[in-house]
C-alpha cells in the first residue's frame, strides 16, 4: 500500500543549481554526438579503432529534446553528481533502489548489442553508471570495460548481471542521483538496432 | 495482497487499505500472499514462532516511459537472531511461488523501517 511515487529527471541546470526536467511518459533518453540541437539529434560517430564515450545526453522526443547539461564523460576532469535524479515521494523504499537496463519491457533478457557488449568492451554493456547521491564520482570512474558482477555503486548496466545498487534505502521525499555514460566502440553495429534498451529503476515498498 | 492471521483468530488484509508497517506484529501466527490474478492463496506458517515477519513488493520503473511493472511480492519470517529467514515470493507475472532461504542482512532490508530488532 505504501508505494512511493517515483519520478525521474535529468538536470538541465548546473551542478550547483540543478534544474530538474522530468523525463515524461513519451520521452526517451538519447546519448548523442556533439552537434545535437533542441530539434535535431546528432548520432554518435563511432571511432575507427578502439572505443570512445558518447559526447552528450539529451531527453525528450525525436523532434524536441532537452540537454542534460551536467552530463560529462567519465574521463572528464570535472565530474558532476547531479545528472540523473530519481525522486521518491511520500513513502520510503524497503531496500536500496537499483538502476539497471534490459532489452525491452519484458525485463527478462539482455541480449541486444548495447547490453551484451562487443570485443572492444570485453563483452560488457555499453552503459556505465555510478550512484552519486552526496558526491560526484572521481575522474575515470568507469572504463570502457567496467563491469562488476551483481550490484555495485559503480557498474555496467545489464539486467541482473551488472547493476547499480544504492548505498542505502530511499527515505520518503528524498532522491538518489546518478552519473551515467555510454561507450561507443569501433566494432559496434551502425544504426540504432540493438541500441535501444530500456533503463529501469527497481524499488521496493510495503 | 498480504493477509495476516492472529492468535485470537482475527485477520487483517491489505485489501482493507492498511499498510503493513501499521499493523500489530506481535501476535501474528501466519501470513499469506494472495495472487490477485488466479485467486490462489499461499501460506507462510512456521512450526516455531519466528522472531519477526515482514512483507514487501518490488516494482521496475522504466526511465523512458515512466511505466511501472510489478515484479514480485515477498512475505518472510526471520527465524533466528543471526537473521536467517524463510521467504515466500509470489512472481506477479507468472503467478509462480518459490520458497527462499536467505539471510535478512543479504536482502538489505531496512529493518528499522520494519520495526525489527535482532
Amino acid at each position: 500500500m505504501a508505494q512511493p511515487t517515483v519520478t525521474i529527471y535529468i538536470n538541465n541546470g548546473t551542478e550547483a543549481t540543478p534544474s530538474w526536467t522530468e523525463v515524461g511518459s513519451t520521452d526517451t533518453i538519447y546519448f548523442t554526438g556533439p552537434d545535437t540541437t533542441t530539434t535535431t539529434l546528432d548520432p554518435v560517430t563511432a571511432p575507427a579503432i578502439g572505443a570512445k564515450w558518447a559526447e552528450e545526453l539529451w531527453e525528450g522526443t525525436a523532434s524536441t529534446h532537452t540537454q542534460a547539461t551536467t552530463f560529462v564523460a567519465p574521463d572528464n576532469a570535472t565530474q558532476n553528481a547531479n545528472v540523473l535524479r530519481v525522486y521518491f515521494a511520500n513513502e520510503p523504499t524497503s531496500t536500496p533502489p537499483e538502476l539497471t537496463a534490459w532489452d525491452d519491457n519484458t525485463h527478462s533478457t539482455t541480449a541486444v548489442e548495447m547490453l551484451a557488449g562487443t570485443t572492444e568492451t570485453s563483452s560488457t554493456s555499453f552503459l556505465k553508471a555510478a550512484e552519486t547521491t552526496g558526491a560526484a564520482p572521481a575522474q575515470n570512474w568507469a572504463t570502457y570495460t567496467t563491469a562488476t558482477s551483481g550490484g555495485a555503486s559503480i557498474n555496467a548496466l545489464k539486467g541482473t548481471d551488472n547493476y547499480i545498487v544504492c548505498s542505502s534505502v530511499a527515505s520518503a521525499n528524498t532522491e538518489k542521483t546518478f552519473a551515467i555514460a555510454c561507450v561507443v566502440p569501433s566494432d559496434a553495429t551502425s544504426g540504432t538496432t540493438g541500441h535501444t534498451p530500456v533503463l529501469t529503476v527497481r524499488y521496493t515498498y510495503t | 495482497m498480504w493477509i495476516a492471521h492472529y492468535k485470537d483468530g482475527t485477520t487483517i488484509n491489505e485489501k482493507a487499505g492498511i499498510d503493513w508497517l501499521d499493523i500489530p506484529k506481535k501476535d501474528i501466527t501466519s501470513i499469506q500472499v494472495k495472487d490477485e490474478k488466479s485467486g490462489l492463496i499461499h501460506t507462510l506458517s512456521l512450526k516455531d514462532k519466528p522472531l519477526a515477519y515482514f512483507q514487501y513488493k518490488s516494482t521496475l520503473k522504466n526511465i523512458y516511459t515512466q511505466q511501472e511493472y510489478k515484479e514480485y511480492q515477498r512475505i518472510g519470517a526471520i527465524v533466528n537472531k543471526e537473521g536467517d529467514c524463510v521467504i515466500l515470493e509470489l512472481n506477479y507475472r507468472t503467478g509462480q511461488v518459490k520458497l527462499i532461504h536467505e539471510n535478512v542482512y543479504n536482502l538489505n532490508l531496512n529493518l528499522k523501517l520494519f520495526g525489527i530488532e535482532l
